[in-house]
């Protein structure tokens, strides 16, 4: 009973502790608890996320990984026309991308097989050189972006994600479009002039939107393939839906651009 | 020894939601308030949602703030009803789980799943736990 009387005036103090603790966060005072308690439940439940969905997952991957083998072939075959006659008009070439590889240690906001995760947390941070904005990939796959950043972990927004939206164009056609994340596992080509052409099977590929410090998303990595073109003359634009390439949801590697 | 135990299960039911991403902290802090009426279990909802912000990148206090609110609202609503039962811890679970996949996750097709996920992870504590006391009662 004497208890229930100190409800009010003990709520009221851990609400002024909460705004304290806000504060103190903002100006980034708790940054040393904050990574100890990343360093301690990441340490730990790091390998759990990987266990239920990989050996589903194999099998189609091997299907796909046919189909781009025969893409990078080709893409092999233009890569050296292309530097054939770069050399010749003396272009220099972009300057190499530092990969810096990471785990990916947690994927807030999903469920193992029942939805497809719009964050990774990957086991990179500020003490290894990770900043916002630079660029997630695999191989020449783009996978996302970081978001936000701690001493040992980073926040990883994927290509998926609903607040994402990316410059990009048809590697086939060129005709440029933006990608906008649904949220559900796909992405939406966007902005796409009704007289450029899209075609299934086309791979999207970024524009580039480096900054002059180098941090970005450099240009001609992959995001996805078209699955779906939505062409209709009273529309201004036509869309098409693009599925990522990489099985996002049973990641476990993935390789920061850091330069 | 008891409230000690109490963080114990706060920190494992975080430990899970790093990894599942159910809102159990939160069905924790739900039971736990349920069943006691006591000024530490506000400590607990600020312990559980410190812990939640910095794993998952949110302003620090955010999560404590949504917990302290629900929990001072648990102890209001027990002023006038009863909250030892199924139906209110339904109920309560229900929408507060509703509340923290809008503000801090998203709503989306899953939702409801999660949704259903913690309303039986709340209802088969809260009847172990019932169970227990009923028991050592008797005895």
């Amino acid at each position: 009973m004497r208890d229930r009387q100190y409800l009010l005036p003990v709520f009221l103090i851990c609400c002024l502790g909460v705004l304290f603790i806000f504060l103190l966060g903002r100006i980034g005072f708790l940054s040393f608890f904050q990574n100890s308690v990343q360093d301690f439940f990441f340490s730990i439940g790091g390998n759990f996320i990987h266990t239920s969905s990989q050996n589903k997952q194999v099998e189609k991957l091997q299907q796909e990984n046919l189909i781009l083998t025969e893409k990078i072939a080709q893409m092999d075959s233009l890569q050296s026309d292309n530097k054939a006659l770069r050399d010749q008009f003396q272009t220099t070439s972009p300057s190499s991308q530092r990969l810096l590889p990471a785990t990916v240690v947690g994927m807030p906001g999903s469920i193992p097989n029942v939805s497809f995760p719009e964050t990774y947390i990957i086991n990179k941070g500020r003490s290894d050189g990770v900043q916002v904005g630079m660029g997630v990939v695999i191989d020449n796959f783009l996978i996302g972006s970081i978001t936000q950043t701690m001493d040992h972990f980073s926040e990883v927004r994927l290509v998926i994600n609903k607040v994402t939206s990316l410059s990009v164009r048809d590697s086939t056609t060129n005709a440029i479009g933006v990608v906008k994340g649904q949220g559900n596992g796909t992405m939406l080509l966007d902005n796409v002039l009704l007289s450029d052409s899209l075609h299934i099977n086309d791979f999207v590929v970024t524009m580039g939107s480096q900054t002059t410090s180098g941090i970005g998303l450099p240009p001609n990595l992959i995001i996805g393939k078209i699955v779906n073109v939505s062409k209709n003359p009273s529309s201004l634009f036509q869309t098409a839906d693009i599925a990522p390439v990489v099985a996002l949801d049973s990641v476990s590697t993935v390789f920061v651009l850091v330069d | 020894m008891r409230i000690f135990l109490l963080f114990l299960i706060i920190c494992f039911t975080v430990f899970v939601e790093t990894n599942l991403s159910l809102p159990l902290s939160l069905c924790a802090l739900i039971v736990i308030a349920s069943l006691q009426k006591k000024s530490w279990v506000f400590a607990l909802a600020l312990f559980a949602g410190i812990l939640l912000d910095s794993i998952f990148f949110r302003p620090l206090g955010i999560t404590s703030f949504f917990f302290l609110l629900v929990v001072g609202l648990i102890f209001l609503y027990q002023r006038k009803f009863e909250t030892q039962t199924f139906t209110f811890l339904f109920f309560a679970t229900t929408i507060t789980t509703f509340f923290y996949e809008w503000f801090f996750v998203q709503i989306s097709f899953i939702t409801l799943f999660i949704i259903f996920c913690t309303d039986v992870c709340s209802l088969v504590t809260f009847g172990i736990l019932q169970y227990i006391t009923l028991r050592s009662s008797n005895h």
